[in-house]
């Protein structure tokens, strides 16, 4: 049957774009929040070892942003291509918070460019408040985002009306953005991705600390240290707020997920990524609890996402127990040749390694620091 | 803003109006055709742009001249920036599609799904390889034709996205592969398009249904999956004869911009004094060379693009060239189509007595164009004139390398041949954007009603929201501050530091 390569590429296509998507964007998002916070430092100690260090990430942003932008653009045009009614539906039924993340994308990249372009050419205050717009644009783009994946966990707000015997979905205007599991998943993702760029940061500063002759790393630690501590307690705090959502609104997707240990484990991967944070304040134990925080924060990031999402099979959208099965949606128009998604995944696997050997070159063999941006 | 919402509130109520269905698309309409032009003005570098920096650097390497390797150095920082904004624009185009024109996910689904998704893989391509150009500029040193095969690589990518992108939008201009369907349905001039790909049916019920419930039909899993078996060549789009003439006309305008742009720059540096001019001729000359022979190839690229028209779209074909209703006589378009002068041209009241009954759709689209008919033939004899023009400036430029033409140029300006080289580049960069933006606009207006050409018109595709002159504005404001920002971060880099660095400079005697 045709429709069963459809249904099968479709989720393996969406599902390696979201998870690659995530992985690079939850750094995009956790720099683009903590990077003015160095700058604001800045400012107010009149510091320049927090600028540096602040132009020092911004460098490393820019670099992964392009690539989990492109990932972005995959994930929309494979949503179209293999499930046209799932995505008709969100940006019919998710209107306003699609709209918000679309401006958030716009704002976001616009202003990390001109941060990163006019670093040094601005007044420091104007700076200071184009990086606050970058914060702004990247928390709005997840915030936004994150309201198709609570849809898909639990479709409140949704209307359906029937005529000639067919069931159409549409939209209750801003009822959507009452849906019980999206506020606290919105700012889960939010908590958990500036808790685990804190903790790469931290990591990073104490590594470069070793060899590091002004002082920028050493200066810049406290200031790692206390995000990651608010942070990681914010998101112990959301996951279990959560969790306990779904197991209310999507009790087939919790059901799934307690079934196999993952709510265990996700709490309790939560609770040692904050426990590391207090460990992390600890001069002597920092330099290990530190590098720990980061992969097991990351770590906790992919595993709750993975889970989550794959808990839902084989429904694309639960509803409570029972859901809607990815077959209903898949596209019926024509069996999309398999050419096209192996030929992705070859390109893919080909350029995530030219992406990577290329960031090792610009990070270790060719530093970007002494690097001149104005023409001669 | 405020203000400008309404004042789109006001040309909502008082010229758009009909109906609140009209109103939202014509709101997204303009939203969309910011969005793009913004999006074009960036998108051209990265289809254009790359052949003159690899020009430059090759020049360099061939001939260890390190004054060409670092107008290439330059021009990569260009092609990086706008890359960029071109990568964001592209990115709130294509969820503006999706959000505001949703129904056009049935074509993303079916018709443009090959396109699209061949152009994600280019676009992977072009932007992991642009980083690895601009990361690597000048530190290749065994082997630095390798640098320049990154270059192409990207160059590859960008063309390759272009050519995917413009088919989709090829295939909405002539929908290759429905057999006499257009015909059949709405517009009896339309002649056979292709081989029928399409199941009849599907088609029918498509056109039929999407008039009536709009894009809520893709809302409905269960009428989606009515649709099922809607096509059996998913690649006919690529293969539209309309992709290829596309494509290359789209193409030699970018490079026409870009190269006219990149020498109005090295003519401003020459003629403010803003560094050697040795140095600034270098590049002048180059992408001077490169805008002179694009120019004489959209010549033909455009003559190819006309005759399609011609033969697909007659009733825009006659309105860009302004035959009136009853028909008239174009000696110039005549001898280029069939050799003689005298070829009569039926007008809209010909194509009126083609339609049946009650076809209402076809008798809009004759409104539209008589409609819009005076706009289309001045927006397209303004690119026609500027291309024409164009020329003139190409075949001038070569007075630097000819001393028959130096002589009849200097004889009839009363200028020497690089003075004229110098304000010809200003002219060329000006009128190849009125020639692109004028180019466009006629494309994409003449096509009124429709969304696809005589198959699904934009009230079918908007979403079922309403529009509202306040998003819209909020939208505009947003693409339009992108603009600026890009302009901007291209006048720090560029233009900023230029006094500081040389000292005021000197002014061009």
């Amino acid at each position: 049957m045709f429709t069963i390569n459809n249904v099968f590429w479709g989720i393996a296509t969406i599902g390696t774009t979201f998870f690659l998507h995530i992985f690079f964007v939850t750094v995009v998002l956790g720099l683009s929040v903590i990077i003015p916070i160095f700058e604001i430092i800045g400012y107010i100690r009149k510091d320049e070892k927090f600028y540096r260090f602040a132009r020092r990430l911004t460098s490393y942003l820019i670099r992964v942003d392009l690539f989990a932008g492109v990932l972005a653009t995959w994930l929309t045009v494979f949503l179209a291509s293999y499930w046209p009614s799932l995505l008709y539906i969100a940006t019919n039924v998710l209107f306003y918070p699609i709209s918000l993340a679309l401006g958030g994308i716009m704002v976001a990249i616009v202003s990390m460019a001109l941060y990163w372009y006019t670093w040094d050419y601005m007044k420091r205050r104007t700076h200071i408040a184009v990086g606050l717009f970058m914060s702004a644009g990247a928390l709005a783009v997840a915030f936004g985002m994150n309201s198709i994946l609570a849809m898909m966990y639990c479709p409140y707000g949704v209307s359906t009306t029937s005529s000639m015997g067919l069931t159409f979905f549409g939209s209750n205007g801003l009822d959507p953005l009452n849906n019980p599991i999206f506020l606290p998943l919105a700012l889960y993702t939010w908590f958990i991705s500036i808790s685990l760029v804190s903790f790469i940061v931290l990591a990073f500063a104490i590594f470069r600390s070793k060899n590091d002759f002004t002082d920028e790393f050493q200066h810049t630690m406290r200031t790692s240290r206390a995000l990651s501590l608010i942070f990681s307690f914010l998101s112990l705090a959301t996951i279990v707020w959560t969790l306990l959502e779904l197991r209310g609104y999507s009790q087939y997707v919790y059901h799934q997920m307690s079934a196999r240990g993952f709510v265990l484990i996700s709490i309790v991967l939560a609770a040692v990524v904050a426990l590391l944070s207090i460990i992390s304040l600890l001069e002597d134990a920092a330099r290990y609890a530190a590098p720990a925080g980061a992969f097991l924060s990351y770590l906790l990031f992919m595993f709750f996402e993975v889970t989550s999402n794959t808990s839902r099979y084989p429904y694309l959208v639960v509803t409570n127990s029972t859901g809607i099965p990815a077959s209903s949606l898949v596209n019926p128009l024509f069996n999309i040749p398999d050419i096209l998604p192996i030929a992705g995944l070859l390109v893919m696997i080909g350029m995530l390694a030219t992406f990577l050997f290329t960031l090792y070159l610009a990070f270790f063999v060719f530093p970007v620091d002494g690097r001149s941006k104005t023409a001669t | 803003m405020i203000l400008f919402s309404v004042l789109l509130n006001e040309i909502a109520d008082g010229y758009l109006a009909t109906n609140s269905t009209w109103n939202s698309a014509n709101m997204a309409e303009l939203m969309t055709i910011v969005g793009i032009y913004v999006h074009a003005f960036f998108l051209i570098f990265a289809v254009g742009f790359p052949i003159v920096a690899l020009t430059l650097e090759s020049i360099g390497i061939a001939r260890k001249d390190d004054d060409y390797i670092n107008l290439a150095r330059n021009a990569s920082k260009l092609w990086g920036i706008t890359f960029a904004a071109g990568a964001v624009t592209g990115t709130l185009v294509e969820f503006g599609l999706v959000v505001v024109w949703s129904g056009t996910i049935a074509l993303m689904a079916s018709m443009a799904a090959a396109p699209l998704i061949i152009e994600l893989y280019a676009f992977i391509i072009e932007i992991v390889l642009i980083g690895t150009y601009l990361t690597t500029f000048g530190k290749i040193k065994r082997w630095r034709y390798g640098h320049v095969l990154i270059g192409v690589g990207v160059l590859i990518g960008s063309n390759l996205s272009a050519y995917a992108i413009l088919a989709v939008n090829a295939w909405m201009q002539v929908p290759w592969g429905t057999g006499n369907m257009v015909s059949q349905f709405f517009l009896p001039w339309v002649p056979t398009l292709g081989p029928l790909v399409i199941d009849p049916s599907k088609l029918k019920t498509l056109a039929t249904v999407l008039p009536i419930v709009g894009s809520s039909l893709l809302s409905s899993p269960g009428a989606f999956q009515l649709l099922s078996n809607f096509t059996s060549n998913p690649w006919i789009a690529l293969f539209n004869p309309e992709s290829n003439a596309t494509y290359f006309h789209n193409l030699l305008a970018a490079l026409i911009v870009t190269s006219f742009l990149a020498a109005s720059y090295l003519s401003f540096k020459i003629i403010r004094g803003y560094g050697l001019p040795a140095y600034n001729w270098k590049g002048l000359k180059v992408s001077f060379f490169i805008a002179s022979i694009a120019t004489f190839l959209q010549a033909v690229a455009g003559d190819y693009q006309g005759r399609l028209l011609y033969m697909y779209q007659r009733n825009i074909f006659n309105a860009t060239e302004g035959i009136p209703p009853r028909g008239g006589y174009d000696p110039i378009v005549s001898i280029l189509l069939y050799g003689n002068p005298s070829h009569f041209f039926p007008g809209s009241d010909y194509l009126a007595s083609l339609l049946p009954q009650n076809d209402s759709l076809g008798q809009l689209t004759l409104n539209a164009t008589n409609l819009y008919g005076p706009i289309l033939h001045l927006m397209y004899y303004a690119m026609v004139v500027s291309g024409v023009i164009l020329a003139v400036i190409a075949v001038g430029h070569f007075g630097l390398y000819s001393k028959l033409l130096r002589k009849i140029v200097e004889g009839i300006l009363r200028i020497k041949v690089e003075t004229f080289v110098l304000y010809g580049s200003f002219a060329g960069a000006i009128l190849s954007i009125v020639a692109s933006v004028t180019g466009w606009a006629t494309r994409e207006m003449g096509r009124h009603p429709w969304t696809v050409y005589g198959l699904i018109t934009y009230n079918d595709v908007v979403n079922s929201h309403s529009i509202t002159p306040l998003f819209t504005a909020a939208i505009i404001a947003l693409e339009i501050g992108i603009l600026m920002a890009g302009l901007w971060g291209i006048y720090m880099i560029f233009f900023k530091k230029l006094k500081a660095k040389h000292g005021g400079g000197v002014h061009y005697q």
